[in-house]
């Protein structure tokens, strides 16, 4: 009688109905999956929202301007006699923008941050609607401004009506208040804010935005801050504009947009590094987690094969189950990283706002273009993980054998060290590029792995031979993970690799902090620091500190562009206390005799990198006292990290000493008499809590800041090494289950259940071990790398590398409690078989 | 006389609901002050004086100075020009950047294949918009375009206009001279002006139809000396508008005869329309026109911008013999404003010939 083959949909149904058998290998590629699908959702998103970043104000990144006016002295600002002649000009798209950091009052309590208040001229913002709709000139080769649904949805809500305030709902959130919320500029609720309604508008974060004429009512102290131009200018209109232009004013393209986008880009890309890790080291579980799946099922697909199923239908079947399990788990992944994205939105956002003073907008989410983007990477990544796993699959089910053939792999492996070691050389030599130099590292990370296969056989068996013969049960232990580590490559390449980077970074990480810690303590010279932008009262301060003998050293600066990009010009001190406070990276004979003088120069790392200058260097810039052009020698070059701005410092004589213009003031005296000018501070209107620091108190801050800055990375690193562990697990279940004949004869004469698994417990803590060592050397090669290249490039200072071995220590320990929890679930529970039970097991 | 009112009904189609485009957010209703009606109320024993009354009447909530013209250019085509600008007095805006007023400026210039328009708002309390005498010369202005009366006594004509007109690919400058030719017209009752049949409401309102304008447009091809006839209307109010207006179809017309007309039609939700207007003579003289003396009928309607519009019309007035068609001399003549709305140029046949203004909202 012919026998009918059976159909594909009876194959699917067939695998159905093992799920009840292989529930723990389905519970791990599912989990695997959406942890993958879930990081790299949750850091799409957040670099979504962070690429909305922009410096100085987030105005420009709302209202999409391309040039602004800016006063050129804070002390002399734009003034609506201003505004109005460049209205009067023809400029009529030009919108004035007011801004103001206050503490909102809701209910009579403040809210828990301080909130900036944005004002536009919404008026100017219909202007704006329509020159992105019909502006152009080609006769004065305009460009078409850039198109924009932010003004015409602010003009269309505020235009007509100016009793709102707009608020990002997610900031509405965060602050737990809603649109019937009553905000007040002060406890008593007298300075009533207009009423909230939630918008959401791209760009827009920790800002309310209002209309300028109600911000300037409530505020009437606050000025024009800038003005913003929406269309895009050519020279000739830059030039004319110039020309009629009120000399305390200047008009500068929006360039900060880009840089900041650059600066913030680094961040980025190591996000994103961080999470295709994760991602990786995912597929390296879903690998295994399907190598188990397979191991599970074989006996049931020989039989398939036996009743006729072609090993390309079983093939197809188990790739369209896994092309569902990705459709299914890429949109859980979604929904889980969207969540988890909007839990550390705050924290991203207080990162980024600290680290690279920028402003971040919230997370706006397009569900089905994320969606897309994450199923296809995840079916990408499933294809390659699964490669290995359908190999053997197919080999072993051509074979008459009942077991899962091994696949050699050590020739491929060899070619793949070589091509790895090779790709990060040539990164390295040859490549500035972040992102190239982000594949270097990983290729180094990759060439580890691929040694680490090479070579974990050989370092087993030099152990096995320095071990002694009197640790019988270590020996047995050594040998037996000698001939284990051939089935769990690829699981401890996945622990490796998330070693090596945990430690990388970990060493990255603490060595930037010794240093900002010794830089900044060394920095802080003074005993206590003033901030004081008045004018009013910082002409008073000196002659009020002489009365409490204490000495008063303002910081007088000056805003200034050195090659098409603004840095800051600070004065510096040479008295011998702030000489010595100063931390150089490299500095010439004579510096500070030369400094003194006024004939040289200290810049920042960041400046000297960027300008490709060296010491010695002449640097010309414009004397702030005298207004002309000088040549200064580049006498030292400091340590400055965490700016992302070029600095260079000039003795206070170079600049006009006027205290009224600068904003810092290093306080120097005993401590009763800093106590007691404090108190006479307060006279001068100066809260003491908000404007005055000890030097430890800035220094905890900082560190503070520091500290919450890694701690996204630390969360990264964590569940990296946890889905690492986990990979190790599945591959235990299989060497459980596939050493059951060894077992049950180990049993049989009279070995403990317990026992068993202990030697099972100690071949794969020495194979972690094993691995552990390995990833030392790359973890600390990584962290250099991390340094000298990425951090340089990126950041464009460095700091030495610092190798603390109770650091390496903590991370062997870490590593190893995390493998040990994993692993000990399924040792423990493969002993409460009883010896009956393991016979019975055997086919 | 409708322009702004009927403009207005836009605002209202456009900001009654306030969901902004992307946002699935709850829809909340947002009238913009000025469409409740809280400034002054128009009286009808108000005595209208010149130029006094050429300046703003603040303590009302919505004002314009409106400008209409049909030129000539030297090079034989036609061109249609509008210029207005509109007042308006809102209580959310008592401070200094506003005190109480925001302008918005209209200029639109209209060749035989071509249509330049520009839009411009300011706020009340910047100086950068209004109409004020300034060296004893009446100014109307807005950023950088202005009318500028010639005059030191403070009187709107003569004067020059000044205006710079942009569209999607290039722009044009309008530099214009104008010379009253005939006196005002105080329309309605002596510049009380009734809207509706139940008299609710009402403007103080009176126009110039006697206006000769010479001068010159700086197109992108070059520049065109023109002449031409000009219509100017200037009106007040604080009660125009309620919930079951819809819209406005309104026409100012030159005869070739020397004689004027205006007349509209107010469309109003599950009411009969209102239509009335105002035959002038030659010599100044006015008639105001009842519904009952003027017929307005809509003879064909095409299809703009996605909008079904009447774009020619049969007027009838038997007690003054007209018997004319009106029609738009271009289909698309939708200004493309914050708040869109048609204002074409029409010529005038029948029983009288001439050209004119049309203007329709609220489709």
């Amino acid at each position: 009688m012919p026998r009918t083959q059976p159909k594909l949909f009876e194959v699917a149904r067939m695998l159905v109905l093992s799920y009840r058998q292989t529930w723990f290998s389905l519970a791990m590629v599912w989990l695997s999956l959406l942890t993958a699908c879930a990081g790299l959702s949750a850091v799409l998103l957040i670099n979504q929202s962070a690429k909305q970043s922009y410096s100085a104000d987030s105005a420009n990144a709302i209202l999409s301007a391309r040039h602004q006016i800016l006063p050129i002295q804070d002390s002399n600002p734009i003034s609506l006699e201003n505004y109005r002649l460049i209205k009067q000009q023809g400029l009529s798209e030009a919108i004035a923008i007011s801004t103001a950091r206050v503490t909102l009052f809701a209910d009579s309590k403040p809210l828990g941050q301080r909130i900036d208040l944005i004002g536009v001229d919404v008026l100017a913002l219909l202007n704006q609607v329509k020159v992105s709709d019909s502006q152009a000139d080609s006769s004065a080769n305009m460009q078409k401004a850039p198109t924009s649904a932010n003004p015409l949805q602010i003009g269309q809500r505020m235009g007509f009506n100016q009793d709102l305030i707009l608020a990002h709902p997610r900031l509405l959130e965060e602050l737990s208040i809603t649109e019937d919320t009553v905000l007040s500029l002060d406890a008593n609720m007298q300075n009533r804010l207009p009423r909230i309604r939630s918008a959401q508008l791209s760009g827009l974060g920790n800002e309310l935005l209002l209309d300028i004429g109600v911000l300037l009512s409530l505020l009437p102290s606050n000025d024009i801050t800038r003005i913003l131009i929406p269309s895009p200018l050519n020279d000739a209109q830059l030039a004319n504009i110039r020309e009629w232009l009120p000399n305390h004013l200047t008009i500068t393209p929006i360039e900060d947009v880009q840089d900041s986008a650059q600066l913030t880009q680094s961040f980025h890309l190591n996000l994103f590094a961080m999470a295709l890790l994760m991602f990786a080291v995912c597929l390296f579980i879903v690998m295994n987690a399907c190598n188990l799946l397979i191991f599970k099922r074989f006996a049931m697909l020989k039989t398939l094969r036996q009743l006729g199923v072609s090993r390309r239908m079983i093939i197809i079947t188990h790739a369209a189950e896994l092309l569902l399990f990705a459709a299914v788990i890429s949109a859980l992944g979604v929904l889980v990283g969207t969540q988890v994205a909007f839990w550390v939105a705050p924290t991203i956002r207080s990162i980024l706002e600290g680290l690279y003073r920028v402003q971040v907008g919230f997370i706006d989410t397009q569900w089905l273009f994320l969606y897309l983007k994450i199923f296809m990477t995840s079916v990408a990544g499933l294809t390659l993980a699964l490669l290995l796993p359908m190999q053997q699959l197919k080999q072993s089910l051509a074979t008459t054998k009942s077991a899962i053939a091994d696949v050699k792999i050590d020739a491929p492996i060899v070619s793949a060290l070589l091509f790895f070691s090779l790709l990060a050389i040539c990164l390295f030599a040859f490549s500035n590029h972040l992102g190239a130099l982000l594949l270097g590292a990983a290729a180094v990370v990759l060439a580890g792995s691929c040694l680490l296969i090479l070579l974990f056989p050989h370092l087993l068996s030099v152990c096995y031979r320095v071990v002694s013969s009197q640790y019988t049960f270590l020996r047995l232990g050594l040998a037996q993970s000698r001939a284990l580590s051939q089935k769990t490559k690829i699981a401890c390449c996945a622990f490796f690799i998330a070693v090596t980077s945990n430690l990388g970074m970990n060493l990255m990480v603490d060595s930037f902090r010794a240093s900002t810690e010794s830089w900044l303590d060394q920095r802080l010279v003074a005993d206590h620091y003033l901030y004081s932008d008045n004018p009013a009262i910082n002409q008073q301060l000196m002659p009020l500190a002489k009365q409490y003998s204490v000495e008063v050293h303002p910081r007088f600066e000056k805003e200034y562009e050195y090659a098409g990009r603004a840095v800051q010009l600070f004065s510096y001190p040479s008295a011998e206390r702030f000489a010595q406070a100063m931390v150089f990276q490299d500095t010439s004979a004579n510096a500070w005799q030369s400094f003194e003088g006024g004939k040289s120069v200290f810049v920042n790392q960041q400046f000297t990198i960027r300008n490709a200058l060296s010491l010695g260097d002449e640097v010309d810039i414009q004397v702030p006292i005298t207004a002309k052009t000088e040549s200064f020698t580049v006498a030292g070059i400091i340590y400055d990290y965490g700016n992302p701005m070029g600095q260079i410092l000039m003795p206070p004589t170079l600049f006009e000493q006027n205290p009224a213009s600068a904003s810092i003031f290093a306080l120097l005296g005993e401590q009763a008499n800093i106590a007691a000018f404090s108190d006479a501070l307060k006279t001068l209107d100066i809260k003491l809590d908000e404007q005055l620091f000890e030097s430890a108190q800035i220094l905890s801050g900082s560190m503070e800041v520091f500290d919450r800055t890694f701690v996204i990375t630390d969360g990264l690193n964590l569940v990296t090494l946890l889905v690492a562990a986990l990979s190790l697990a599945c591959t235990l279940v299989t060497l459980i289950d596939q050493s059951r004949p060894q077992t049950m004869l180990l049993r049989a004469l009279g070995i403990s259940a317990w026992q068993g698994r202990g030697l099972l417990l100690l071949q794969y803590m020495l194979l972690c071990f094993v691995a552990l060592l390995c990833a030392t050397p790359f973890g600390i090669l990584l962290s250099y790398i991390l340094i000298e290249q990425i951090n340089y490039h990126a950041f464009n200072w460095s700091y030495p590398l610092v190798i603390e071995a109770s650091k390496i220590m903590q991370l062997y320990g870490i590593s190893f409690m995390v493998v040990f929890m994993v692993i000990s679930a399924p040792i423990v529970l493969s002993t409460r078989k009883s010896l009956a039970q393991e016979l019975t097991c055997l086919d | 006389m409708f322009r702004l009112a009927g403009l207005l009904v836009t605002v209202v189609a456009l900001l009654g609901c306030e969901k902004a485009p992307g946002d699935d957010e709850q829809t909340q209703t947002i009238n913009p002050n000025f469409l409740v009606s809280q400034g002054k109320k128009a009286d009808p024993n108000y005595v209208l004086s010149f130029p006094k009354d050429h300046l703003p009447h603040d303590a009302f909530d919505i004002e314009w100075w409106y400008l209409t013209a049909n030129l000539s250019g030297d090079d034989g085509h036609q061109y249609a020009l509008q210029w207005t600008l509109f007042r308006f007095a809102q209580s959310s805006q008592q401070n200094q950047w506003y005190q109480g007023q925001s302008f918005m400026g209209h200029a639109s210039l209209h060749s035989p294949d071509q249509h330049w328009f520009s839009e411009r708002f300011a706020p009340g309390g910047l100086g950068s918009a209004g109409v004020k005498t300034i060296d004893n010369k009446l100014n109307l202005f807005i950023d950088d375009w202005l009318w500028q009366g010639k005059s030191t006594e403070g009187t709107l004509f003569p004067s020059v206009l000044n205006t710079k007109i942009i569209n999607n690919t290039s722009s044009m400058e309008v530099d214009i001279t104008l010379t009253q030719t005939g006196p005002f017209v105080l329309q309605g009752e002596n510049g009380y002006s009734i809207k509706s049949k139940q008299g609710k409401h009402a403007s103080h309102y009176y126009s110039l139809p006697f206006i000769d304008v010479t001068g010159r447009l700086e197109l992108p091809t070059g520049d065109v000396e023109v002449s031409g006839k000009a219509w100017f209307d200037h009106e007040w109010t604080s009660t125009l508008l309620d919930q079951t207006t819809l819209g406005w179809d309104w026409m100012s017309l030159h005869f070739d005869n020397g004689d004027k007309l205006m007349a509209f039609r107010m469309r109003l939700n599950d009411q009969e329309d209102y239509q009335t207007g105002t035959y002038i003579f030659k010599n100044g003289d006015a008639i105001t026109l009842s519904p009952q003396q003027i017929t307005l009928t809509i003879e064909k309607s095409y299809e703009v911008e996605g909008k079904t519009l009447p774009l020619e019309w049969q007027v009838v007035i038997p007690s003054q013999k007209v018997d004319i068609k009106v029609t738009a001399v271009k289909r698309n003549a939708y200004n493309p404003s914050v708040f869109p709305y048609y204002e074409g140029a029409v010529k005038v046949s029948g029983s009288q010939t001439g050209k004119g203004f049309l203007e329709l909202t609220g489709y």
